[in-house]
């Protein structure tokens, strides 16, 4: 890591659960200005690591750093710049939404115009009146993203923000997320088992399986995963696996196909040319492409996802 | 059905339950065993049937006990279903919305009656380590339940509409501790208020009108109380 | 300044909680036992009545009220789930539990206030015409409010800790009741924390007219006893509270 300083940080962060190590060694690094999707099947140890970041559980080992001050001695001062919503939404269901804005707004100690603000930035102005009871599970999750963001937080740290929401809400909130960095400045963080879901929105994704981390990187280089393949289907396999291993690619057979590495376009033409000059008919020249998901189910293969 | 339902509830009590059902009266029985061991001349001194006045003293503070106990109870099964919103649930499934509430009443008074026959367990075993004899009086001790036991159905049936039909427990919990604190001042009321009933003032094993009373206002509210839970609508 | 927007916070999360009801509970009752009484003190046209009351408010309502205010002031936390919420606020776990801690006193406060009305209301509902004893009345009133604060310290921990409502009042009747019989004893009496209320408003009352009510033997020892049991059950409770991994 070096010279680089990283907005939010941890170091092989290990949480131990009766014996069983539910988020293991886990090393995480974010950026100013990304939104990280948190990406992991369901039981993964997301959500463990996320009430660590907010300093709700105390990792077995490892450190967690934000804006450069460790969690474990400056929890206050950091708290002061993040906001975060876990899990499922929290609220007092027999105050109005207004008021249990109100509640965090006292101790927040920002102008009372945020809270119409925030509102205003999840569209449950009309609601802002009525008991939190009466709300649906969308607009309490609404709620509680406008709890999120009501201390104007430079880090928001978001658990499954679109749980519950109907899928206009989802895009509203995933254009809203997206614009967080551009308009205010801020830094996100959130967790999904959505692939689809991340795709849309994160800059930078990590991978978790089974506590650990298994991919952390800018999306386009997942995006580069996806490896594509090339199949080739021709009269004689045999001769034309020769005469491509005599090109330096190598092959694998499936009934008259031929399967190798993707290529460029010129060697595509040569391979062609080669094996049409050594007097093989081919049938068919084609291509695959992996989607994200594959990839996904890829890399947390053998993790239950239900 | 209504097994299926009562099975379903007993796998939700929560353990605090059971140990309310025996540790209540073992408790205050076990205060009597202070309160004789301390002073057993002078008790023994104020009556000529030690098993009776032992009966009369047990009871003093049984029907307080009895209201504390059954406030508690019923709000700990209706929190199961709060905390946890699990109303709609329980409405949702195939079964009729009195059976619901049918079931855990059904529950709730039998570990009242348990509650009830560990008193009388309790007492006799507290006669016999004093050395009243074997000659126990089991017949007094259980009408001394029993009554106490019908004239505090009004309670029950007061708290179990409070408890579930309002989520905020502090309501019910409070008219509970209030009405088992009133009981202990009740002696100088007139007879027509339900506090009154369950001390058995006309002695602890007199058929009084008392007990009639305590059945009768305790069916009258089951029904109303009942009919309202079923009909009102179910939010949370 | 910053405990302060904890403690309004806290103050406006009680809103629409009728908790007004459950703190004139007591005192109606108490008004309502105090018309009935038929106690009667010859020298002294109040004495009975508000003996009476003090006796009904301080025994077993009190300290029983001192859970359910516990558990009121965190239903919500564990019910909508907000403790991660409020523990994700930028000020010390410590401070939530304090800020808890006041508003449970204040309410406290309201309530030995609304019972000392209601001393006054039950005897000129009598028809009393000596002077209410007020200075008398508020010594009993006081040293009652004190000697709930080690019942709350363990309420509150307790309350954070159980997630159920009935849950701490469940183990406090469990402690009050014996509390009515031990309070009997001069020698057991001052050591037991939850006869206190009771002990503490006769003995204030009695003192203040200038007798004993004898409930007392030791009033170093109610003290001792009061403070020490105050510091170990909020000790123990705000360092578990601190300790706590929210799950």
């Amino acid at each position: 890591m070096g010279n680089q300083t990283y907005l939010l940080e941890t170091n092989g962060l290990t949480k131990t659960y009766k014996g069983a190590k539910v988020v293991n060694g886990l090393s995480l690094q974010l950026e100013e200005g990304e939104i990280y999707g948190f990406l992991g099947p369901n039981g993964a140890g997301k959500t463990t690591t996320i009430r660590m970041l907010l300093g709700l559980i105390k990792p077995a080992k490892g450190r967690v750093t934000v804006f450069g001050k460790d969690l474990s001695k400056e929890r206050i001062t950091i708290l002061k710049q993040i906001g975060s919503l876990v899990e499922s939404p929290s609220y007092y269901p027999h105050l109005t939404g207004k008021d249990n804005l109100e509640t965090l707004r006292k101790i927040l100690q920002v102008p009372k115009s945020r809270i119409a603000e925030v509102l205003e930035m999840v569209r449950l102005t009309k609601m802002a009146d009525r008991k939190v009871k009466e709300y649906s599970l969308g607009m309490k999750q609404r709620l509680g993203l406008a709890a999120s963001l009501l201390g104007s937080p430079k880090l928001l740290i978001l658990d499954e923000p679109t749980n519950g929401l109907d899928p206009a809400g989802m895009i509203y909130i995933r254009e809203l997320i997206k614009q967080l960095p551009v308009k205010y400045g801020m830094t996100v963080l959130l967790s999904s088992h959505l692939l689809s879901e991340i795709d849309q929105v994160a800059t930078k994704v990590g991978i978790i399986a089974k506590g650990e981390m298994i991919f952390q990187d800018q999306i386009d280089v997942l995006r580069e995963k996806a490896s594509r393949k090339l199949h080739v289907q021709m009269n004689d396999w045999e001769t034309g696996q020769k005469v491509l291993s005599r090109h330096g690619i190598e092959t694998a057979r499936h009934d008259n196909w031929l399967t190798m590495p993707n290529q460029p376009d010129g060697k595509i033409a040569e391979i062609v040319k080669e094996l049409v000059y050594s007097g093989l008919d081919i049938y068919r020249v084609s291509e695959e492409i992996a989607s994200l998901e594959d990839i996904f189910l890829n890399l947390t293969k053998g993790e239950e996802t239900l | 059905m209504m097994r299926a339902l009562i099975q379903s509830d007993l796998m939700k009590v929560k353990k605090m339950v059971w140990v309310m059902m025996i540790a209540f009266p073992a408790g205050l029985v076990g205060l009597q065993a202070v309160n004789y061991s301390l002073r057993l001349d002078h008790l023994l001194g104020l009556h000529d049937d030690y098993w009776y006045f032992l009966l009369e003293n047990v009871h003093i503070f049984w029907p307080t006990i009895l209201v504390l106990t059954l406030t508690l109870i019923i709000s700990l099964f209706a929190s199961v279903e709060h905390e946890t919103h699990t109303w709609t649930k329980l409405f949702s499934l195939p079964v009729n919305n009195g059976k619901i509430y049918l079931s855990k009443l059904a529950i709730i008074l039998t570990v009242l009656i348990v509650s009830s026959v560990l008193f009388v367990i309790f007492s006799m075993i507290l006669g016999l380590s004093l050395g009243f004899g074997s000659d126990l009086p089991l017949m007094a001790a259980s009408q001394m339940s029993l009554y106490t036991f019908i004239a505090v159905l009004p309670f029950v049936f007061i708290q179990f509409w409070l408890s579930m039909g309002f989520t905020n427990q502090g309501i019910a919990l409070t008219t509970g501790i209030a009405n088992a604190v009133f009981i202990m001042y009740a002696v100088d009321m007139p007879t027509w208020l339900p506090w009154r009933w369950p001390l058995l003032l006309e002695g602890i094993t007199t058929i009084a009108p008392d007990i009639f009373y305590g059945l009768g206002t305790g069916v009258v509210l089951t029904v109303i109380s009942l009919i309202h839970l079923t009909r009102k609508d179910v939010t949370a | 300044m910053m405990f302060s927007n904890v403690l309004k916070s806290e103050w406006l999360k009680l809103k629409h909680s009728k908790v007004v009801f459950i703190v004139l509970a007591s005192p109606v009752l108490a008004t309502i036992i105090g018309l009935f009484s038929t106690m009667h003190v010859p020298e002294h046209q109040w004495l009975g009545t508000i003996t009476t009351m003090i006796l009904a408010h301080s025994a077993i309502f009190l300290p029983l009220l001192t859970g359910v205010f516990a558990a009121l002031i965190c239903r919500h936390e564990h019910s909508g789930g907000s403790w991660k919420q409020v523990l994700t606020l930028p000020v010390s776990r410590l401070q939530i539990y304090f800020a808890k801690f006041i508003v449970i006193l204040f309410l406290l406060t309201l309530t030995q206030t609304a019972f000392l009305i209601a001393t006054w209301v039950a005897g000129t509902l009598k028809g009393f015409s000596d002077p209410f004893p007020f200075v008398n009345v508020l010594m009993s009133v006081g040293v009652g409010w004190l000697a709930c604060l080690p019942l709350i310290a363990l309420q509150l921990w307790l309350a954070t800790m159980l997630t159920s409502f009935a849950g701490p009042s469940v183990v406090n009747v469990m402690l009050t009741f014996p509390a009515v019989i031990i309070a009997n004893s001069p020698l057991f009496g001052p050591l037991y924390p939850w006869a206190h209320p009771l002990l503490g408003m006769t003995q204030a009352l009695s003192y203040s007219l200038g007798g004993d009510a004898g409930f007392l033997d030791s009033a170093v020892t109610f003290y001792v006893v009061m403070i020490s049991s105050l510091a170990l059950f909020t000790v123990v409770g705000s360092v578990h509270f601190q300790r706590r991994e929210w799950v």
